[in-house]
């Protein structure tokens, strides 16, 4: 049926698990081969572009050591993707024309986003990337083709498992239960504040209060539509609901990094309040990259990122089918006043259903590559680490760019549903909570655990 | 893409509204044909005639979903209606208004981003 819900296709048609393919396999083959031989082809796949300000020599010389770079990381991408995008149903022709353009822009925009004076005006590539295609797709019509290579949730999906490549299983399970914690405290919290508000100030309807309630709090978009599916919420309600989490989303883009630079913030406590306080994954990522660029960190810091993830992917996204679960009860008992013997069955199969089911990938990636290095002896141990998972680190970067990119150029303020000051007002204050109950328990009460993720 | 006829955009979500159908009446399912239950022939006699009146409520049910442009399809056990511009509360309502309970169906609603935001 057109239209049909991820979560209702085959396996192999859902973006997931084509993200948990091509991201596990490019962990297992680099594994493999920097091992046992043929790293190379791998190695080459690692492309960066230096910092630069008038010395445009120094981005020609840097991507000459590694002519085939630029190339095989194109053809790598361009023919793992097709596969999974010929499976999944989309226009592959198109695609291959619309990744090709992607990738050129995405080229462009990270060698801009390396320049010194584009730095000063905190322009770096996750922000360059955004403001760049919003600017375009806010002004010009983009062709079908480009917009069949707009896949945010698959490339961040793979950003993410790559991203779980490189975070040791010790530090998730060291941090993760905390992640949870403070996750769980600010959404609850948030949660109830913008259903609240909704229900008893401006007497919404309970299922938009809950819909609003999850977009705000749980997991954004994703959180709106699992929600919102499982209290029937209407169509209205989910579109308004999606809206408001892409304008806050966006604005927080640029928001959270600026004001935890500000404040001072260390990379892990800033991280962390990204991952409570932002709205989406795609979003948070642009956000978290964003404070590492400003802050000048060292090549291959990257614990803002890591804290981020922690408490985005592990503290918030996979409890979204609890949520729906909580939603989907309250809603045939407690909105539609039935006892539990009259009203509708609950689907308990809901909390598997709405489950992220690329956070499987993140976790394995992540037992995997700490599997590998614990049985090496220190000294490849530490090669493996720096090597090899630092090309990983390179190509997740290049994923992400490509999820900037593609949110630029999805974001089109004109589409989204107009809707009224009651769910704006609601959402706003649910916003003014999270924001600074997250900088507090992630600056203040939970700092230690923070700092401590390296 | 599918264009929203109203606003002439994209939409931002799409959705499907599936309603399922268990075969098997409630009275089957919660064991009243059990090994130690004395069995006589008017034992089944009015087990089949519950079930006959339990079909009929599904054809009955299919019969509603049918009018408001539903499809159907059959799984092992249950019948499946779907529907991707009947929302999930409408196809509630018209089943209650149709004399319907709550316990004879049971419906899931899946929305899906309209585009690839976020």
């Amino acid at each position: 049926m057109a239209g049909a819900p991820q979560s209702s296709l085959p396996f192999v048609k859902r973006d997931d698990t084509w993200a948990i393919i091509i991201a596990l396999s490019l962990t297992v083959g680099i594994t493999f081969t920097f091992l046992y031989g043929g790293y190379d082809f791998f190695k080459s796949l690692a492309v960066s572009v230096p910092s630069w300000s008038n010395d445009f020599g120094k981005v020609t010389t840097a991507l000459g050591k590694n002519p085939m770079g630029l190339f095989n990381l194109f053809a790598f991408f361009i023919i793992t993707f097709s596969i999974g995008a010929k499976v999944m149903g989309y226009n592959v022709k198109r695609f291959l024309v619309g990744f090709t353009a992607l990738y050129i822009l995405s080229v462009l925009i990270t060698i801009l986003g390396s320049n010194q004076f584009m730095k000063t005006y905190q322009l770096e590539t996750p922000l360059l990337a955004l403001v760049f295609g919003m600017l375009v797709s806010n002004t010009v019509k983009l062709p079908a083709w480009f917009q069949e290579a707009l896949r945010t949730e698959f490339y961040v999906k793979t950003g993410i498992i790559l991203m779980g490549a490189t975070l040791p299983f010790t530090i998730i399970m060291k941090a993760g239960p905390l992640a949870m914690l403070q996750a769980t405290i600010v959404s609850a919290i948030t949660f109830f504040t913008i259903f609240m508000v909704a229900t008893r100030v401006f007497k919404m309807d309970p299922r938009f209060g809950a819909t609003l309630g999850a977009g705000g709090s749980v997991c954004g978009v994703s959180g709106a539509i699992a929600v919102g599916g499982a209290c029937r919420a209407e169509k209205e309600h989910v579109s308004i609901a999606i809206s408001m989490v892409v304008i806050f989303a966006v604005i927080m883009i640029a928001i959270l990094p600026i004001a935890a630079k500000q404040l001072g913030m260390e990379p892990g406590p800033a991280g962390a309040w990204i991952g409570t306080s932002e709205f989406a994954d795609a979003a948070g990522f642009a956000a978290a990259e964003q404070y590492n660029s400003m802050v000048n960190l060292p090549a291959g810091d990257d614990r803002a990122v890591k804290t981020f993830t922690l408490m985005k992917v592990v503290g918030r996204d996979m409890f979204v089918g609890l949520w729906a679960l909580m939603a989907a009860i309250l809603s045939v008992t407690v909105w539609e006043v039935k006892t539990a013997v009259q009203a509708e069955r609950i689907d308990y199969g809901e909390v598997w259903r709405r489950f992220p089911k690329f956070v499987i990938g993140f976790f394995v990636a992540s037992i995997f590559t700490t599997l590998v290095v614990a049985s090496l002896d220190p000294k490849t141990g530490a090669a493996f680490s720096k090597d090899a998972l630092g090309t990983i680190k390179t190509l997740r970067g290049w994923t992400f760019t490509w999820t900037f990119l593609s949110i630029g150029f999805t974001t089109r303020f004109r589409e989204l549903t107009s809707f009224g000051w009651k769910p704006l007002l609601a959402f706003l204050i649910g916003v003014l909570i999270n924001v600074p109950l997250g900088y507090y328990l992630s600056n203040v009460v939970f700092i230690d655990y923070w700092l401590s993720v390296k | 893409m599918q264009e929203d006829k109203q606003m002439g955009t994209p939409p931002v979500v799409t959705y499907l509204t599936r309603v399922s159908m268990q075969m098997e009446c409630d009275d089957h399912r919660q064991g009243k044909l059990k090994r130690e239950t004395k069995i006589d022939p008017q034992i089944i006699r009015e087990i089949g005639k519950r079930q006959k009146e339990h079909a009929d409520r599904i054809a009955g049910m299919m019969d509603v979903l049918k009018e408001k442009g539903f499809s159907f399809e059959a799984a092992p056990g249950v019948v499946y209606a779907y529907s991707n511009t009947v929302e999930a509360f409408e196809a509630k309502q018209l089943l209650l208004s149709a004399g319907f309970q709550d316990r004879e169906f049971q419906i899931v609603l899946e929305y899906t981003r309209g585009w690839g935001m976020l």
